[in-house]
């Protein structure tokens, strides 16, 4: 059996951002967008770039999760195609390049269930991925496939939402072996133009609980320097999505880069 | 140290291991949401040749590895087509190289499977059955002391056959006092790898008096080692390396199964799918309408002379007249002549009886009443091996059932034989027998469970005071019927068996918390319930009738007599059965202060139903529908404007219902706090497919009543078409506890390739789609495939998820109806009845009319027009040329 740590892998890197003062900068990518070839130099372009994590979507056909540019983005690479094994393919081939941070796998339930579930997950571990966030995946709803990645070492790390109770936070910090994803809006993915109102408290208070135990990244809605600044503030880890593959599809791989820079010196924190 | 003592170390290794990542309480819930395993040693021991169990492995320890292996499920197709009876699966991984993953890749194959492994607990035990074996190896020398014994009693407890594998005298000795029916006699020598057929051969022969069905292993690779061993007694023969070695599988596998000498059959009859229920020693004609309005399968009435609640015979043949065809009636008789028999049934006019007392079966029972029920009553003595032999006996004299009595006191009153549970779960895995002795509505539904017995029986638990009680007859058979899969309600987890849950972003999770709770106190208020009743009765229109189709028009589709009711749903306000949810919703967002309303819809009648109930509620409606749907259902989307509602047009996907599932979910996301989502079927997260189910009920228990009035019994049979589902679970959930088949009918489409039909239960795989587990069309990599059919209500990719558990459970049959033949149907129900059914409601009378013909004349079938065709004119009108050449054709 093949057995990553990834766990230790993704925990080191909010570390290290920390010890450097400054925020995780983690950076999604749709796996086969715009296609499987791009997509790869894409990843090793947000990794050169400043990107510490790097989530890789697995487009599955009914994102409800997501709004339009990752749907639509989703939409293309399945139809090329893509799924699960076009995700691992993208994973292999980063790590064959030898880039070294923590790489995640975001995928809805389903695609993962016909990977086999948790016999699954050994794919998911032997193609170099670190992790797995499922956004339809409630903590505590399929017990043993948290147990089945934790003995794989696959760093799990699940949603929570302004409204989630005190309990069920709780439950969400246990089984965040990764991080605790915040998302501090109700909605879904997608660009908006200010941070959500009370996103700043509801991190202050999230960390608070979380404190010691798992690190806290935020996202959803994230598109400029500023917003991410004013999230790595508070946040251990700023999670940037529809943005980056807008310019990805806008831009190429390049214009994609140059975001990716911008965004994660904005991840920096200014006072000590 | 020998092979053997470091495969069992190793094995205790992996079972700790597996019990961390899997506890044994997790793997037994699962294992109780499964449906029964096949019957492996029933297939061995009812053959009329020598069984050949055909074996997949990889390698193994004295010949080493088997390099032709490559897709475990290619070889176990080979070995079917073969001829092979069931097949054997080494999951050891060390020293054969196999796993689990190998053993559920062949249980799909349709034959019964052996989990072989180095067995040495109960989690393994468990383990086997979770994985989808059927029967599980444990070898006597591995297993010492009593822990042979308590692997056994396991093994009958998970409901899987347990092959005990003996080497020795002294195995073979312990396997027998511990109650083993099924031996695996192995040649070899465990210690030294040594083959020795005459070894073999002896011990199958000391085996033989047993009764025990006996298989040979290790060292057959001929038709004369085959006939040797049967010779020597052995039912079934395991065979692997001989198989595995050459060049051709499949050719070997069919010469050694036309090898395979004939052996002596018993005749044993089919198993039924589930439990039925026989309440007895009924004496009045209040007992007998409980026993009818209850759907119970038989009525027992006793007639044996001198006893406690003994009827004349004429007073049984009058009582019967009041089951009107329902449950069948039984006469009870306690050690009877022929002659006593024969009296009984002329005077009563029943041909169904049940014999106690008697040691063993008489010789006249085969002549007595050709097609009615002879019932052998078995008084439990001894142990498993025994009472086998005498249900045997007993059907190969003529017996249509067997009772095993005595077998079900639980609760320490009646005869007190609680050990005869787990005999009476074994017995049924071999042969169908029923139970009794001390059933009460109280302990009937863990009897069930344990047990899983062909049918229930009971008499002094069904009384109060001395006098069958109407009301412990009716919940006698509710309980006798409730799933042992758990199919039949939804758990404090929100799943029905293994399928529902709550698979959705985190941020609804609160939602769907405030949802369940609100109603729960809601369907407990009789406010609620009360302004509920007054809304279905002035404002939908209920109760809806019941039509009886004419019996000139059901004699052109074959028709002789059958009797076929529709349930005209389409009466209901706005035309089909959604008004029915979406009133309930609506009041209750209303309740829990909601002032925005959100729904989706596909061919509009959810969105008309949800606009509908806003308006008259004064709530704001917005509709999500696919743009797609907007083009080909432009009437329904003109209805909803007038309404009030707002439809928003999605034009994500292919514009069509699961679109706009999906993006009203994204707006319930986004708008959580102030909104309310009233969800159209019985689908999506936990509580939406309880509450929509029990909203939808109101159908089914209207038709109940109705029926019964009509024909003073239950109907045989209950249809109604399957796209997510509210239709038919409305319909069938207050028939669950009956004797009635439920029978749902699918969107056969085009044809049965992926993408040409809505078939999620008949064709699809088990996945997660808007919020539940359930069964969907779908890739194998777990991509959603758009569905096909000519209804557009019917084109959902999924299925709620309570269907899905009962069709898996076995409750629930499930058909498929083509666009053709619902289309073929709506022209033929128009121009025959006047009525005009919606596609969707077609394809549910297409299976009454196909089994119409299939079915005893007797046979009442209650189908569920859910809705008007209206909507459907224009795909009527265009395809109207092709259905009209199908009715001329």
């Amino acid at each position: 059996m093949i057995r990553t740590d990834g766990v230790a892998r993704v925990r080191a890197v909010f570390a290290s951002a920390a010890d450097e003062n400054r925020a995780a900068f983690v950076a999604y990518l749709m796996a086969g967008f715009p296609t499987e070839a791009d997509a790869i130099e894409a990843g090793s372009a947000a990794l050169r770039c400043g990107a510490d994590i790097l989530e890789i979507g697995v487009p599955f056909s009914d994102p409800m999760a997501d709004g339009p540019v990752i749907a639509e983005a989703g939409r293309v690479a399945l139809a090329a195609g893509g799924g699960f094994d076009s995700a691992l393919r993208m994973v292999s081939a980063l790590r064959s390049r030898g880039h070294e941070q923590a790489i995640l796998a975001m995928t809805y339930l389903n695609p993962l269930l016909a990977l086999g579930g948790e016999v699954g997950l050994q794919h998911v571990a032997s193609a170099g991925a670190d992790g797995l966030i499922v956004p339809d995946l409630p903590a505590g709803e399929m017990p043993r496939f948290e147990r089945a990645a934790a003995a794989r070492g696959l760093a799990l790390s699940f949603l929570v939402a302004p409204n989630t109770a005190p309990a069920r936070l709780e439950t969400a910090i246990r089984a965040s072996t990764g991080f605790l994803y915040v998302v501090p809006l109700y909605g879904v993915t997608g660009m908006r133009d200010r941070v959500a109102a009370g996103a700043v408290e509801l991190l202050a208070r999230l960390r608070g609980s979380a404190a010691g135990r798992t690190p806290v990244a935020a996202g959803f809605g994230l598109s400029s320097a500023e917003q991410v600044g004013e999230l790595a503030a508070i946040a251990d880890g700023v999670i940037v999505g529809s943005a980056l593959v807008a310019a990805l599809r806008d831009g190429g791989v390049g214009a994609l880069g140059d975001l990716v820079e911008r965004l994660s010196a904005g991840a920096r924190r200014r006072a000590g | 140290m020998t092979v053997l003592d470091e495969l069992v170390a190793a094995s205790g290794v992996r079972a700790r291991r597996d019990a961390r990542l899997v506890p044994l309480r997790e793997l037994r819930r699962e294992v109780a949401s499964m449906p029964p395993a096949r019957r492996f040693e029933a297939a061995i021991r009812y053959g009329d040749r020598l069984a050949l169990i055909a074996e997949v492995k990889r390698a193994s320890p004295s010949a080493g590895p088997f390099p032709a292996v490559g897709d475990v499920r290619t070889l176990a197709l080979a070995y079917r087509d073969g001829g092979a009876t069931a097949l054997s699966v080494l999951t050891e991984p060390t020293r054969f190289v196999g796993s689990d993953q190998d053993l559920r890749d062949v249980a799909g194959v349709g034959l019964p499977v052996l989990r072989k492994d180095f067995t040495v607990n109960g989690y393994q035990v468990w383990q086997a059955r979770a994985i989808g074996a059927d029967a599980v190896l444990l070898i006597a020398r591995a297993l010492p002391g009593d822990r042979l014994r308590e692997l056994i009693d396991v093994a009958g407890e998970a409901g899987l056959d347990a092959l005990v594998e003996v080497h020795d005298e002294e195995g073979l000795e312990r396997a027998l006092a511990f109650d083993a029916t099924l031996l695996g006699v192995n040649a070899r020598d465990l210690a030294t790898l040594e083959v020795d057929l005459e070894r073999g051969i002896r011990l199958l022969e000391q085996a033989r008096a047993s009764g025990a069905t006996l298989v040979a292993e290790s060292g057959l690779g001929t038709g004369e080692d085959l006939r040797r061993v049967a010779a020597a007694g052995a039912r079934g023969a395991l065979v692997g390396t001989v198989l595995l070695r050459s060049a051709d599988p499949p050719a070997a596998t069919r010469q050694l199964t036309e090898a395979a000498p004939p052996v002596v059959a018993r005749s044993t009859p089919a198993v039924a799918a589930r439990t039925a229920v026989k309440v007895c020693g009924l004496r009045s004609e209040a007992a007998v309408r409980a026993a009818v309005a209850s759907g119970a399968d038989m009525a027992g009435f006793v007639v044996a002379r001198g006893a406690r609640r003994a009827v004349t015979p004429q007073r049984a043949g009058e009582l019967a007249r009041g089951l009107n065809g329902g449950p069948r009636p039984v006469l009870v008789f306690r050690r009877p002549t022929r002659r006593e028999v024969e009296d009984a049934m002329g005077s009563s006019g029943i041909t169904n009886f049940q014999t106690s007392g008697l040691d063993d079966p008489p010789a006249w029972l085969a002549e007595l009443a050709a097609g009615g029920e002879r019932i052998g009553v078995l008084h439990v003595t001894g142990g498993v091996r025994e009472v086998v032999a005498a249900a045997e006996a007993w059907y190969a004299a003529g017996a249509t059932r067997v009772l095993l009595d005595g077998a079900a006191a639980i609760d320490g009153g009646g005869s007190g034989h609680a050990a005869s549970l787990p005999i009476a779960r074994r017995l049924n895995r071999l042969l169908p027998a029923g139970i009794a002795g001390g059933l009460t509505p109280v302990n009937v539904a863990a009897a069930v469970r344990i047990a899983r017995p062909a049918y229930v029986d009971a008499s002094s638990g069904l009384e109060r005071d001395g006098a069958s009680d109407p009301r412990r007859i009716r919940a006698f058979v509710r309980n006798a019927r409730r799933d042992p899969t758990g199919a039949d309600r939804v758990d404090a987890r929100g799943r029905f068996g293994r399928f529902g849950g709550r698979y959705v972003p985190e941020t609804l999770i609160p939602a769907l918390d405030e949802l369940t709770e609100a109603w729960g106190r809601a369907r407990g208020d009789s406010g609620y319930r009360a302004e509920l009743r007054v809304l279905h009765r002035d404002f939908i229109g209920r109760p809806t009738p019941l039509f009886e189709i004419p019996s000139d028009a059901l004699a052109e589709r074959g028709g002789i007599g059958q009797r076929v009711f529709l349930k005209r749903e389409d009466l209901a306000h706005t035309g089909a059965h959604k008004i029915n949810n979406a009133i309930g919703q609506a009041l209750l967002a209303k309740r829990m202060g909601k002032p925005r309303v959100i729904a989706e819809t596909g061919a509009g009648q959810h969105g008309v139903a949800a606009a509908t109930a806003c308006a008259l509620l004064g709530m704001e409606c917005i509709v999500y529908m696919g743009t797609t749907d907007i083009e080909r259902q432009a009437p329904n989307v003109q209805r909803m404007h007038l309404l009030g509602a707002e439809v928003r047009p999605v034009a994500t996907g292919n514009g069509t219902l699961r679109d706009a599932l999906n993006e009203a979910l994204r707006d319930w996301v986004a708008n959580v706090e102030t909104t309310f989502y009233i969800l159209g079927s019985a689908a999506g997260p936990h509580p939406y497919p309880e509450m929509v189910a029990e909203l939808q009920s109101v159908v089914g228990r209207e038709a109940r009543g109705q029926v019964l009035e009509r024909i003073g019994r239950l109907p045989d049979l209950v249809i109604a078409c399957v796209g997510g589902g509210s239709n038919a679970i409305g319909m069938m959930r207050p028939f669950l506890d009956s004797a009635a088949r439920l029978i749902g009918v699918e969107a056969g489409g085009r044809s049965d390739a992926l993408g040409d039909n809505a078939a999620s239960l008949g064709l699809g795989s088990p996945g997660v789609l808007h919020g539940a587990l359930t069964m969907l069309t779908q890739t194998g990599d777990g991509q959603v495939v758009e569905p096909h059919s000519v209804s557009a209500g019917l084109d959902y990719p999924g299925v709620g998820p309570q269907l899905a558990a009962l069709a898996a459970s076995g409750r629930l049959e499930v058909l498929r109806a083509t666009d053709r033949e619902a289309l073929e149907a709506t022209v033929w129900l128009s121009r025959r009845c006047g009525i005009i059914p919606a596609l969707e409601s077609a394809h549910a009378l297409v299976a009454a009319l196909r089994l119409l013909p299939s079915l005893p004349v007797s046979a009442a079938v209650l189908v569920n027009l859910s809705g008007r065709g209206d909507k459907d004119l224009e795909i009527v009108a265009r395809e109207l040329p092709a259905a009209l050449a199908a009715v001329a054709s």
